[in-house]
């Protein structure tokens, strides 16, 4: 299951700009919240 | 459904002289009406007013009054950002991010299972459970393209998602107020069980200003799964439609972070660090109030009779279904959290 979601996910991965890993930082930020409460 | 410049709309019956009187008739009745529900101030009147006007007229009376009433919800989001302090922001944030994390994951979840059971198309499902789960029309539009929605779809989905935002924007505070939830309660539960941000905001704002503050941070936060569901969907796509994902020209959606809530956040940065007049503070509230009757007000003018005439069948059981099994979940959900 793993190893067939790594191909289309680094292939996704490289069409990225830097604001769309801006965004998956934004997001994993938000999710990690509760951590530093 | 599509609209010339002039406002006619395609499909409909044959423009004649008195068609043309209805659309002027229409547009003279919604410069009438603007500044009445200014003056009511109350965005559940002003979306009714707004949606009675386009049926009554069947006619696009505002060219552009989609991004008009996106970019006042936007200003008005922004501007509530002065209202709030950081601290306020962060811990309402970081107390809720699990909560609404559990949410999003469980109705998607529901929502696709659902709609399987029931047989509805593909598309559509992922539309209503999207829709349902993170923010109504624009997870919808955003969606749309990678789930590789009919347009017929696409309308459907934002047709009962509108509808349903209509039931919440009227029924949402009479039940509030007669469950007697706190000003944080109310807001929560807004924020998580009604679709788009545009009635999110509504409704909290006509229970009280506690509740809308609440209620914008808790949504905006909801309104970030866009970006893994886009990352999730997308991959999917390529795994299940790799000879379409393939073809030349076809680029793959990025996944971005809303402007909108980027300036949220420095708003409220701003709002804590600057300690701005009060009467500026003041001032940025009143106005983001009046662009949200503004914004309400183009959102039923969104509306159309052959929009209403799309809400039907398996998808609307589905988009039902989902929402009113969400609604006393997320108000349980609230309740045992607060």
């Amino acid at each position: 299951m793993l190893g067939a979601l790594r191909l289309p996910v680094m292939n996704y991965l490289r069409s990225f700009d830097t604001l769309s890993y801006i965004a998956l930082l934004a997001f994993a930020g938000y999710l990690a919240l509760p951590l530093f409460l | 459904m599509a609209h010339t410049q002039t406002g006619t709309v395609v499909g409909a019956s044959h423009p004649s002289p008195g068609t043309d009187r209805r659309l002027q008739a229409g547009r003279l009745l919604a410069f009438v009406a603007l500044p009445v529900m200014l003056a009511i101030g109350n965005p559940a009147v002003a979306l009714l007013t707004g949606g009675a006007i386009v049926l009554a007229t069947d006619r696009r009376l505002i060219p552009g009054g989609a991004t008009l009433s996106r970019y006042c919800l936007q200003v008005a989001i922004v501007l509530l950002g002065l209202r709030l302090d950081l601290n306020t922001l962060w811990q309402l944030s970081a107390s809720y991010s699990w909560a609404v994390a559990g949410y999003v994951l469980g109705t998607l979840a529901v929502g696709l299972l659902v709609g399987r059971w029931l047989a509805v198309e593909s598309p559509s499902v992922k539309l209503i459970a999207s829709g349902t789960a993170i923010c109504g029309g624009t997870a919808i539009a955003s969606l749309s393209t990678i789930v590789r929605a009919q347009p017929h779809q696409t309308a459907v989905a934002l047709a009962i998602v509108f509808l349903l935002n209509v039931v919440a924007l009227f029924s949402f505070p009479a039940l509030g107020r007669w469950l007697d939830l706190s000003q944080l309660q109310f807001g929560l539960w807004a924020a998580l069980a009604i679709h788009d941000t545009s009635s999110v905001l509504a409704t909290a704002a006509l229970y009280g200003d506690q509740a809308l503050e609440v209620a914008t941070t808790i949504k905006l936060g909801r309104t970030l799964w866009l970006i893994p569901l886009v990352f999730a969907l997308s991959v999917h796509e390529q795994m299940t439609n790799r000879a379409a994902t393939a073809a030349p020209g076809v680029t793959m959606p990025r996944v971005r972070v809303p402007g909108f809530i980027l300036l949220f956040v420095a708003a409220a940065g701003a709002g804590s660090l600057l300690s701005l007049p009060g009467a500026v503070i003041a001032g940025a509230g009143a106005t983001s109030k009046v662009l949200l009757v503004v914004a309400l007000f183009l959102v039923g003018m969104e509306l159309t009779r052959a929009t209403v005439r799309q809400i039907r069948g398996r998808v609307l059981w589905l988009g039902l279904g989902l929402w009113l099994t969400v609604v006393p979940l997320t108000l349980a959900l609230v309740l045992a959290l607060t």
